[in-house]
């Protein structure tokens, strides 16, 4: 998934301009709240936290606390079940309409 | 009549500082002082003179640090190392478990090897575009909250040499490299989750990582 990285290494999942882009599965599947909590820090660069200590990349790792993050990802996740549900729903009815049973 | 009693009071300083979350208790084995809050420092006011021993527990774990208190009015500081060694010399490869998601098509390992943690995942057999994923993981609980950097000292090599440090929902990558290398993670934000290195190997391809040593700080 192609995800964007501001100059702190913050992710964003839209190009505002001035982003720089970048490939991971790790944010498959992530809603945008959970996935912007995450900062990347590609290979060959290097990211100072504030008390000096330096993370050279490839690493990805929170950079504020993951609890509403993760509530925004549950409830994500459901919308997408229920979405889903409705989606096959319809299908069976097509079928039906189709005389096509089980 | 009013009479003055000349009271002797003994009074002197501790100031300690833990990692945030843990529990923190000051002795001289008479007398006990338990911090009231765990946010990581805390200036204990002590009665009488002697060696005070601060224990710091964080969760299953605990860590101590010893000062001596010789003088009325003395103030003095401590800061209790709570380093987590989760890989180092004296550990053992029985506090990690290994895993393919694949059974039939591939093999893995773990054991210590002289003082590294040596694991592998092996994709045996002709199974065209299928890829395994070998997991190496971390058996105890571990309290992440207050923790800030986890570091691992790893060398890695094979056919298909890709790994990665899993902490809780951060990770860092493990490069390909026969020379014992450190690698360092963010976990400052990471308050649960497993501990892991995980990596895929495709058919007939391989990875085997060397761990010399691994912390949370």
């Amino acid at each position: 998934m192609t995800i964007y990285i501001d100059n702190d290494y913050k992710v964003h999942l839209t190009d505002t301009g001035g982003l720089t882009a970048e490939e991971d599965d790790f944010f498959n599947d992530k809603c945008q709240a959970l996935a912007e909590a995450y900062r990347l820090v590609p290979e060959g660069k290097t990211w100072t936290r504030e008390d000096g200590e330096e993370f050279p990349g490839r690493i990805i790792s929170p950079w504020k606390d993951l609890a509403e993050p993760e509530a925004a990802q549950r409830e994500y996740e459901r919308e997408q079940l229920a979405a889903l549900k409705a989606q096959n729903a319809d299908m069976a009815a097509a079928l039906e309409v189709l005389g096509v049973s089980e | 009549m009013i009479f003055y009693f000349n009271q002797i009071s003994f009074e002197a300083y501790i100031t300690v500082t833990w990692i945030s979350g843990g529990v923190c208790t000051v002795s001289n084995g008479n007398v006990s002082y338990t911090a009231p809050n765990t946010s990581g420092s805390y200036k204990f006011t002590v009665e009488e003179e002697g060696t005070y021993t601060a224990t710091v527990t964080v969760g299953s774990y605990t860590f101590t640090g010893s000062v001596s208190i010789t003088e009325n009015g003395q103030s003095k500081s401590l800061a209790v190392d709570c380093t987590l060694v989760l890989w180092g010399s004296n550990s053992s490869a029985d506090e990690w478990s290994i895993s393919v998601n694949s059974t039939g098509t591939s093999s893995c390992g773990r054991s210590k090897s002289g003082s590294n943690l040596h694991a592998y995942w092996s994709h045996n057999g002709n199974y065209p575009g299928v890829t395994i994923t070998g997991t190496l993981t971390y058996l105890k609980n571990v309290p992440l909250t207050g923790y800030k950097t986890a570091t691992i000292k790893a060398s890695m090599s094979g056919e298909w040499p890709n790994a990665k440090l899993y902490v809780g929902g951060a990770n860092v990558k493990i490069n390909e490299t026969s020379s014992q290398t450190t690698y360092s993670l963010d976990v400052s934000n990471v308050s649960s989750g497993n501990i892991s290195v995980s990596g895929t190997a495709a058919m007939n391809q391989n990875t085997h990582i060397y761990i010399s040593s691994l912390v949370l700080k």
